[in-house]
């Protein structure tokens, strides 16, 4: 004998199969224009102010010169890689490096945490300390340690990282409830099978936070570090020695850069991955 | 010494022995929920267990499980002391407590998944059970876009999965609507008329005991004990209006209603 059980519709899904492509793509068109109207309209007071002589020119230049002059910025002259360009791939490859870092050590270092009690004993009060300390403090010394070079400015934004990631990592494994952990043992998972079936994405929607504010409290320190130890190159380096040539276009043209960065590693980066995991197993609400 | 490995077919299914469980509560305050409880279930058996609140029925079925362990006392299953979770039992909980990372399918599958069974047989095995609880339609959903009856369905079917001996149910339905319950009680007796598992139910609900048990199992007030043993011999699926049923139902709930007002002391 078989038994079928049929379901009625009541007691099936709870939410509608989901709305037809167009009105998708007309809602997402809309939802673009609510984010950029206020930022345009912004934009348009300023340059009438600045054109029209209302503030001065020279501090705060026409957003159209400032976009021109990063046209320029970005034109190769002789074949050579354009300023603006190298400065923004230099700036992109220390965040990588750095970022990276933190991503795999302190990851690793936060579920360790998560999991065994004693590394947490061990390990909590120290970050309780030192998580308050903005990562720019650590510059001097780090510039002591290893001098005006790549490695401090990747330094810092490891330390940037270093926190945020362990701590939400951390955080993650240790608010998997013990049900969930009880069940999957239940049925005969290893300590193996519990760490790469239960606890790692059980951990996942905290661990996606802290990459998040890592990779933007990198982005903040990267800028800083830049500033104080700048080897010549990187978007830091670049608004710093604008400054000194009162060439305020160029500053504004590497603030709108680093903007531009942040909110593409931010929407192109995290964003896809949310919506794949966290998003479609709604273990955090849709943004 | 020697150590027998072999199953003693005398012993019961399940043997509760002697089982005495303290605990000290965040501020320090000794708990003695359970007292001394004894009780044997046998292979096959439909036992539920019904008590006042905090009278240590979830931490026994708990200690069944071997998720958490006897003060004193011992739990033996098939003769052998249960001392750590093992897929030989299942667990349904009541706030179904499945992985919301996997489909309902993952979720199914997960027990045959975790110990290596991935074969044509459990593919058949968990489509089975997919149209056996009434969830065809829905392999790839993600839990949480199902209702709370559509979950515990799937926390079944996973409990049911990996073909354990004893389903252990920590009052599964007790988070659902009274339309929604009553659905999954009729569906719940047909499917274990099906397999004629050993199930130990918590309930805190005598019609849900009397509904589905062979035997209900009263637990007294703290610290506790088994009070009395309900037998319900009245063939499935039930009729909560019959004077059997309601004659039984009286005298447990006449017999309960005395441990709650021990327990409100």
């Amino acid at each position: 004998m078989t038994v079928e059980i049929e379901v009625t519709p009541r007691e099936g899904m709870v939410r509608p199969a989901g709305t037809s492509a167009a009105a998708h793509g007309v809602q997402m068109i809309r939802a673009g224009l609510r984010f950029c109207w206020p930022i345009a309209a912004v934009l348009l007071l300023w340059e009438a102010s600045s054109r029209l002589g209302l503030m001065n020119p020279v501090l705060m230049p026409p957003p159209s010169a400032v976009v021109a002059n990063m046209v320029r910025l970005l034109h190769s002259e002789n074949g050579a890689l354009p300023v603006l360009l190298k400065h923004t791939l230099v700036s992109f490859g220390r965040i990588a490096v750095g970022y990276g870092l933190a991503a795999v050590i302190c990851t690793a270092l936060g579920l360790l945490m998560g999991i065994n009690r004693s590394v947490h004993a061990f390990f909590d009060p120290i970050i309780t300390v030192m998580m308050p300390i903005p990562t720019l403090a650590w510059v001097p010394i780090i510039i002591l340690w290893l001098g005006m070079t790549d490695a401090t400015i990747i330094f810092v934004i490891f330390l940037a990282g270093l926190f945020p990631i362990i701590y939400n990592s951390a955080a993650g494994v240790r608010g998997i409830s013990k049900k969930h952990l009880w069940a999957a043992e239940l049925m005969g998972a290893s300590h193996f099978k519990l760490f790469f079936k239960v606890l790692l994405p059980g951990a996942l929607p905290s661990i996606i936070t802290g990459h998040i504010l890592a990779v933007s409290n990198g982005w903040r320190a990267l800028v800083g570090a830049e500033m104080l130890a700048g080897s010549g190159w990187g978007l830091g380096y670049l608004i710093f020695d604008a400054r000194t040539f009162m060439d305020t276009e160029t500053v504004y043209g590497g603030i709108v850069m680093i903007a531009l960065l942040g909110l593409l590693i931010e929407k192109g980066l995290f964003r896809p991955l949310q919506r794949y995991t966290i998003e479609r197993w709604g273990t955090v609400r849709a943004a | 010494m020697t150590i027998s490995t072999q199953i003693d077919s005398s012993a019961p299914k399940l043997d509760v022995i002697h089982v005495a469980k303290s605990f000290r509560t965040a501020d320090g305050e000794m708990v003695h929920a359970i007292g001394d409880a004894e009780l044997k279930i046998a292979e096959g058996e439909f036992a539920a267990f019904i008590g006042p609140s905090g009278c240590g029925k979830s931490t026994l079925l708990y200690m069944i499980a071997g998720f958490e362990h006897p003060s004193s006392g011992t739990v033996s299953m098939n003769g052998r002391t249960v001392d750590r979770p093992m897929p030989d039992r299942g667990i349904v909980f009541q706030e179904y407590v499945l992985f919301p990372w996997l489909t309902v399918e993952g979720n199914i599958r997960f027990g045959l998944d975790v110990q290596g069974r991935r074969d044509a047989a459990s593919d058949e095995r968990v489509r089975h059970l997919i149209s056996l609880v009434g969830l065809k339609g829905f392999e790839k959903a993600f839990p949480h876009t199902l209702s709370g009856g559509m979950q515990q369905r799937v926390a079944i079917a996973r409990a049911l999965a990996y073909d354990p001996e004893v389903m252990l149910m920590d009052e599964p339905f007790g988070a659902l609507d009274a339309q929604t319950k009553r659905r999954l009680i009729n569906d719940f007796i047909r499917i274990w008329e099906d397999n004629r598992k050993t199930v130990v139910f918590v309930t805190h609900s005598v019609e849900e005991a009397l509904l589905l048990a062979d035997k209900v199992y009263l637990f007294s007030a703290r610290p506790s004990r088994i009070k009395q043993v309900f037998e319900v011999n009245l063939p499935r699926p039930r009729d909560i209006t019959a004077p059997e049923f309601l004659e039984i139902e009286t005298a447990l709930l006449a017999s309960l209603d005395e441990e709650v007002a021990r327990m409100m002391e």
